[in-house]
């Protein structure tokens, strides 16, 4: 009886249960209502963490901001009083409503209402204490958990009327509606007026057909259906009613995504609209369609064997970004995959494991395979103490002829990928790449946003084909995106900022379809330096000939289609010796990437710092060759790059052979390419060159007026003839094209001088 | 016949009742209630018009739509020893009074499904027997007519004949088939994959299974044969939100079947000649003995298919070739054994000519004429209808071994609208991956199909197909046969159905493979530009199904030869 002697208990717990509840159906190990109650309380006001009285302060923020809702972790229920947190789980709708009458009675005392010791006084009737409180502070307990939730698939009537937790996207909400506590009726005959409470949930109550009040003898009897409603003396409280319907990732390919219903009350009403990504907590219940649809269709064959099931909602995590919240699903781990990841850090090659597990079924291309599976990975987002970021997503330009797989691994990656999406340059949905403002269909028009493919993969990896074959305005925005990480819309009365934090791993083919040896590397790829900077690491994938390659792409394909090749290709199990199946890489990406941020170490730094600076001395140096550029975005390309290596292996620290992985990477690619002189990403040429070109420019700024168009082959006819190469011709009309001087148009057939 | 068949609900019920009050409705205990009740599925009479509520049906299906799971009561009643399984409505005040809780009730799974979709005339016969009657369609066999009975019909044809002459009245319309199709009704009527077979007497049927292992199977677009007891009530509702339709509204009825024994069919199963192979030794026997008779059969089916393609052989080859060709296998991102096929025929031979053949072959097959109209007015996409809570069926939404043939030849240059381009994109995702994204509006939802698609346009398709072949006449040819009938076409069908069912392995030998190794180094050396890793994937698909043409389970040399002299004819006649 330690209770009594804290000075927390102010009334006598005896029979203080609610109606109907009292201790029925309780088994060993479960606490009566009233116990509940007060460890309740007790856990709201003792719990600490971190010496701060958490839930208090809540309590203590939300009477001040008249916040009528109390957000409850049951993990730190669970760390407080492990009886009550597994009673909660076990019963909520039982519970719940204890939880909430002892969060409204801390909510009175913390108030310090003068009157509070009279409540407390009234202890003679628990209904009228429990209805005084409810009055007084009406505060609604919103519980949530870091358990691991359950598919919407998995629930089973053995789960009927416990707690669980269930993730999902929304695929209708219905208007808030005012949704009956209590309903006071009034007989129409002796007009004596009798309360029913109404259970919470979708359910509703039937309401008695004659009168109950005890009738005096020979009294004649009211009427049948005596009673009518009096909906100012009623209880009401704000209700939605949602459909949740599966995640995409969580249905089993072929399968149709199943929904399942929800009700949301009082402050978590109101809160979703359709497309939102949300996990839910509550109870999992059944209600009777029948009784609402055909209660008036009296007469049917019998009486509905069936029962809808539903979730009567207790609380919500939700990620407030737009579209694309509320994933922390990915990021929870049970302990058998928890295992099962530490396991595979343990094997010996990792990264040689996971490279060979990206596409498989690609051959070659082993660089392109690094770049992507440490693209996958990412390095780690950097807030600057001035607010601003840098990007941690590592974005992958494939430069190359077609037919080369491209799209075969931009499809890998989608399906790899935690969040992906694919989309093609063109754009298949009217909100394109980036976003736009919709205006609704049906009867409001209201404009709405709609992220477009950018926004969609927040958190995640973009694929884009056809990278060169992009919109107007999608390759203008971008620009922000691929660096900013936002996407800054302003249409139609809306501005807004959309967050688009992801990778973005491109393909694009040459101009002309295929690399054209026999012209400049310009000519070949028709993209802005500005654009190609904002690749860590740019490709260029040839479709070359060697015949050893030939003869192992044949057996490849070979293989492929023989039986032979089955537990090879059958990756759903687990994979085998050479590589991971792709659930398993996918869930230790996303495994990878919410437990690791790996730091740089010394030693590491110094390698970066002395490559970086040598780099730039050999800038310096040999200013004749066509050198390499390094500048600071591309120190940060390769800081990324060690960290995306770093995380592959789960090690916090990041060191000399990541680094030096990172920089072999980078030379491999970016630098291949700038040396192949398909990308130029600051336009270095020879002295010579450059004079010739310079002069090209002059001449051409005398000889064409602005707004006025000429065809470029007429252009480069007239150059020669004043003695300027046809190389320096077309490098200096490319030159000015990118300066935006002058504009390519009908195909890059007429020069257009703009200024 | 047994009592148990009879009122098979009453055997399940008294099986409960002998149970004891403290039954659980584990995955052991339904079967018990549910073991026996059917003792052969021969002896249970097909789903028809005349079954009636309590009466055991079996019948052969295609999964549309998997609804949501529904809780039922699984005991009940002061005794506890009265069971609401198999049953939707039970007459039973101690029902209404019974309080849920959880260890009383389980779950049930209703499944929406339809006739099979695409079956041409002659195998929508029971057996495969009769076949060239014209009069065989007129009263459908499973053509249910609700209560009204025979009033209904009539007025329905009316109905229909009125649309029609509306929509005649607003112009037009060029397309038969496309009649009875308007896009975007509210109401998604039987929601059959193909709406014209509506005339031909195909049915809706909401199926509740009680398996949980089977729940959790995959189970849309596969072919079923279900056993089952008939329940009276005829709405379809997917659980809530969906606004219940009571069929009358449909003109057909809907009936509710609660299964005893759901079996997934293969493609043969659910064929015309299921029968015939009702075991597998039957199967490899009939295997066996067709070997011998393979030569000429295989030389008939060729010919069948030359006489329509104006005697063109390679044409026909090739054809034969594709209409067997099944996906074998896909990894994450390749489909092993499919081959789609261009057909560009010349302008004097009909496509009709070509379809009609095709359709007196194979028992499954579904023309879509492809025309900007069709393209910008139909939906080829499966499509979440969520104010109804149901999945809204397309033409593309068959079952496996459908061949589809895309009519290009109707073709002319337009403007596609923004469903056009969606319904292009889907055919490009099936002629390219065999696979299909169901628009559930906030997600799209990948669905493997595996249905050979051939296409019969007058230039090159649209449609990035893996073979183009230009059909040539022939002018020498003579048909060397009047057209098939009577037993020699229902052995060419049988002989088709058999070539078409996957034998389970496929073995390239050691020497076959170097040779391939060698010859494909070798064109790549010679054609850097258009040999690569995926036309091995493609010639290797092609010998793969041309050996299978000759019911060869592994490569030969000569079948390898043979499809690239056909590939490098191929590329000859395009150029």
């Amino acid at each position: 009886m330690t209770d009594w002697d804290e000075g927390s208990v102010y009334y006598s717990y005896q029979s203080l249960e609610t109606p109907g509840s009292s201790g029925a159906g309780l088994d060993d190990g479960e606490i009566t209502g009233a116990k509940a109650r007060m460890r309740f309380g007790k856990f709201l006001l003792d719990f600490s963490e971190r010496n701060r009285y958490l839930y208090r302060e809540r309590m203590l923020n939300g009477i001040n901001a008249g916040e009528p809702s109390l957000s409850v972790s049951l993990d730190h229920l669970q760390e407080y009083d492990e009886q009550l947190a597994s009673c909660v789980r076990k019963n909520p709708g039982f519970y719940a409503p204890i939880l909430e009458l002892a969060a409204g009675e801390i909510s009175v005392r913390l108030r310090n209402d003068t009157d509070a010791d009279e409540l407390v006084a009234s202890h003679g009737d628990e209904n009228e204490t429990a209805s005084e409180i409810r009055r007084r502070s009406n505060v609604q307990v919103v519980l949530t958990s870091t358990e691991m939730p359950k598919y919407i698939r998995e629930l089973q009537a053995s789960n009927i009327s416990s707690f669980v937790r269930v993730s999902g996207i929304v695929t209708s909400a219905s208007k808030v509606q005012c949704k009956a506590v209590a309903i006071r009726l009034e007989c129409k005959n002796c007009r004596s007026r009798i309360t029913l409470r109404v259970p919470p949930g979708i359910g509703g109550v039937v309401i008695p057909r004659s009168c109950q009040r005890l009738h005096a003898e020979g009294e004649a009897p009211c009427p049948i259906d005596p009673y009518v409603v009096l909906p100012d003396d009623g209880e009401f409280r704000d209700q939605q009613i949602i459909k949740l319907q599966e995640l995409p990732e969580e249905v089993p390919t072929g399968e149709v995504p199943r929904t399942v219903m929800a009700s949301l009350d009082r402050a978590l009403s109101g809160r979703l609209s359709p497309g939102m990504r949300v996990s839910l907590f509550g109870i999992y219940s059944i209600f009777s369609p029948r009784e609402r649809s055909r209660a008036q269709n009296v007469g049917g064959p019998g009486t509905g064997a069936t029962r809808t099931p539903y979730l009567h909602v207790l609380g919500m995590l939700q990620n407030s970004d737009a579209g694309a919240g509320g994933r922390s699903e990915l990021t929870t781990f049970d302990l058998e995959e928890e295992e099962q990841m530490q396991r595979l850090v343990r094997t010996p090659n990792l990264y040689e494991l996971i490279v060979s597990s990206i596409a498989p079924e690609i051959y070659g291309f082993d660089d392109v395979k690094r770049a992507v599976a440490v693209m996958l990975f990412g390095g780690s987002r950097k807030h600057l103490p001035d607010g601003t970021r840098i990007r941690g997503d590592i974005n992958v330009l494939l430069l190359g002829d077609p037919s080369t797989a491209k799209s075969q691994l931009l499809k890998f990656v989608e399906k790899v990928a935690p969040i992906s999406v694919y989309t093609s340059g063109k754009g298949s949905s009217a909100a394109g790449l980036t976003a736009s403002v919709i205006r609704d269909g049906g009867s409001s028009g209201d404009f709405r946003l709609e992220g477009g493919a950018m926004v969609l993969a927040d958190g995640g990896v973009v694929c884009i084909d056809e990278f060169d074959k992009m919109r107007i305005q999608d390759s203008v925005a971008i620009h922000e995106a691929m660096e900013q990480q936002t996407i800054s819309i302003a249409k139609a009365g809306i501005t807004s900022v959309l967050n688009a934090r992801t990778s973005v791993l491109a393909a694009a083919n040459p101009v002309f379809g295929r690399f054209d040896d026999t012209r400049s590397a310009d000519e070949n790829i028709d993209f802005q330096t500005t654009i190609l900077s904002r690749f860590d690491l740019i490709f260029m994938v040839r479709d070359t000939r060697n015949e050893e390659m030939d003869y192992a792409k044949a057996q490849f394909v070979l293989q492929l289609h023989q039986r032979g090749g089955a537990a090879r290709a059958n990756s759903g199990e687990g994979g085998d010796e050479s590589h991971l199946s792709l659930e398993t890489l996918k869930r230790f990406i996303a495994y990878a990437r919410s437990r690791c941020a790996p730091r740089l170490t010394h030693q590491a730094a110094g390698i970066l710092r002395d490559t970086y600076v040598r780099m730039r001395q050999q800038v310096r140096q040999n200013d004749e060759d066509s050198v390499v550029p390094i500048t600071v975005r591309q120190l940060e390309s390769l800081v990324r790059l060690t960290e995306g290596l770093a995380k592959m292996s789960l090690s916090a620290l990041i060191t000399e052979a990541h680094v030096n992985e990172a920089i072999r990477l980078f030379k491999s690619a970016t630098m291949e390419s700038v040396a192949a002189g398909a990308v130029n990403l600051d336009g270095r040429l020879s002295d010579a060159l450059k004079l010739e070109v310079e002069r090209a420019q002059e001449v051409m700024q005398r000889r064409l007026p602005i707004g006025s168009s000429t065809s470029k082959r007429k252009v480069i006819f007239e150059l020669k003839n004043q003695g300027i190469s046809d190389q320096s011709a077309r490098l200096a009309i490319e030159f000015m094209n990118k300066r935006g001087d002058v504009e390519l148009r009908s195909q890059r057939k007429l020069i257009h001088r703009v200024r | 016949m047994t009592v148990g068949t009879m009122r098979p609900l009453d055997t399940i019920r008294a099986r409960f009742g002998d149970m004891g009050r403290e039954v659980r409705a584990t995955p052991e205990v339904v079967d018990k209630l549910f073991q026996g009740v059917v003792e052969s599925a021969e002896s249970v009479p097909e789903l028809s018009e005349k079954s009636t509520a309590g009466d055991l049906v079996k019948f052969k299906c295609f999964v549309q739509d998997v609804f949501e799971q529904e809780i039922y009561f699984f005991r009940y009643g002061s005794e506890m020893n009265k069971t609401a399984i198999c049953c939707d409505q039970v007459a039973d005040p101690e029902l209404a009074n019974q309080a849920p809780s959880s260890d009383l009730l389980s779950e049930r799974l209703p499944l929406y499904c339809v006739s099979i979709p695409g079956r041409t005339k002659w195998s929508r016969q029971p057996t495969g027997e009769q076949i060239d009657q014209k009069t065989e369609q007129k009263i459908p066999k499973r053509k249910f007519s609700s209560d009204m009975g025979e009033t209904h019909e009539p007025l329905d044809l009316n109905k229909e004949n009125l649309a029609h002459s509306e929509e005649a009245k607003r112009g037009k319309r060029e397309d038969v088939e496309m009649k009875s199709e308007q896009p975007a009704t509210p109401s998604l009527s039987l929601n059959l994959p193909i709406p014209s077979e509506l005339a031909e007497g195909a049915f809706g049927v909401v199926v509740k299974i009680y398996d949980n292992s089977l729940m959790n199977q995959p189970l849309l677009n596969q072919m079923v044969e279900v056993v089952g007891i008939v329940e009276e009530g005829e709405t379809i509702e997917n659980g809530f939100g969906g606004e219940d339709m009571e069929t009358s509204e449909l003109g057909v009825a809907v009936r509710k079947v609660h299964a005893i024994s759901v079996k997934k069919l293969n493609e043969l199963e659910a064929g015309p000649f299921a029968e015939e192979f009702s075991s597998t030794e039957l199967l490899s026997d009939s295997r066996n003995q067709f070997k011998m008779a393979l030569p000429e059969l295989r030389q008939q089916l060729v010919e069948s298919l030359r006489s329509a393609l104006m005697g063109d052989e390679l044409a026909a080859e090739y054809a034969l070739t594709n209409l067997v060709s099944r996906v074998e296998r896909r990894t994450d991102t390749m489909v092993v054994g499919k081959i789609s096929l261009n057909f560009i025929i010349p302008k004097d031979l009909p496509s009709s000519k070509v379809i009609s053949t095709l359709e007196a072959l194979c028992p499954r097959v579904h023309v879509i004429p492809v025309t900007i109209q069709s393209l910008n007015t139909e939906n080829f996409v499966p499509k979440k209808n969520y104010a109804q809570n149901r999945l809204q069926s397309s033409r593309l939404q068959l079952p496996e071994g459908t061949v589809l043939v895309l009519d290009e030849t109707n073709l002319e240059p337009g403007q596609l609208n923004e469903r056009g381009l969606k319904n292009l994109s889907a055919l490009k995702e099936i002629v390219t991956r065999q696979m299909l994204n169901y628009d559930f509006e906030f997600y799209q939802m990948e669905v493997n199909t595996n249905i050979p698609v051939l296409s019969l346009s007058r230039t090159k398709s649209l449609l990035p197909f893996d073979d183009t072949l230009v059909c040539r006449e022939e002018a020498k040819y003579q048909p060397s046969m009047a057209s098939p009938s009577g037993d020699t076409l229902r052995k060419l069908r049988l002989g088709l159905t058999i070539l078409s069912t996957p034998e389970p392995a496929f073995e390239v030998p050691e020497p076959v493979s170097t040779k391939i190794e060698n010859q494909f180094v070798e064109m790549r050396r010679q054609f850097p530009a258009h040999v690569d890793q995926d036309t091995l994937h493609r010639w290797l698909s092609l010998a793969r199904a041309r050996a299978r043409t000759y019911g060869e389970s592994g490569l030969t040399e000569d079948r390898w030869n043979q499809v690239i002299s056909m590939y490098k004819l191929c590329k000859e006649r395009s150029s």
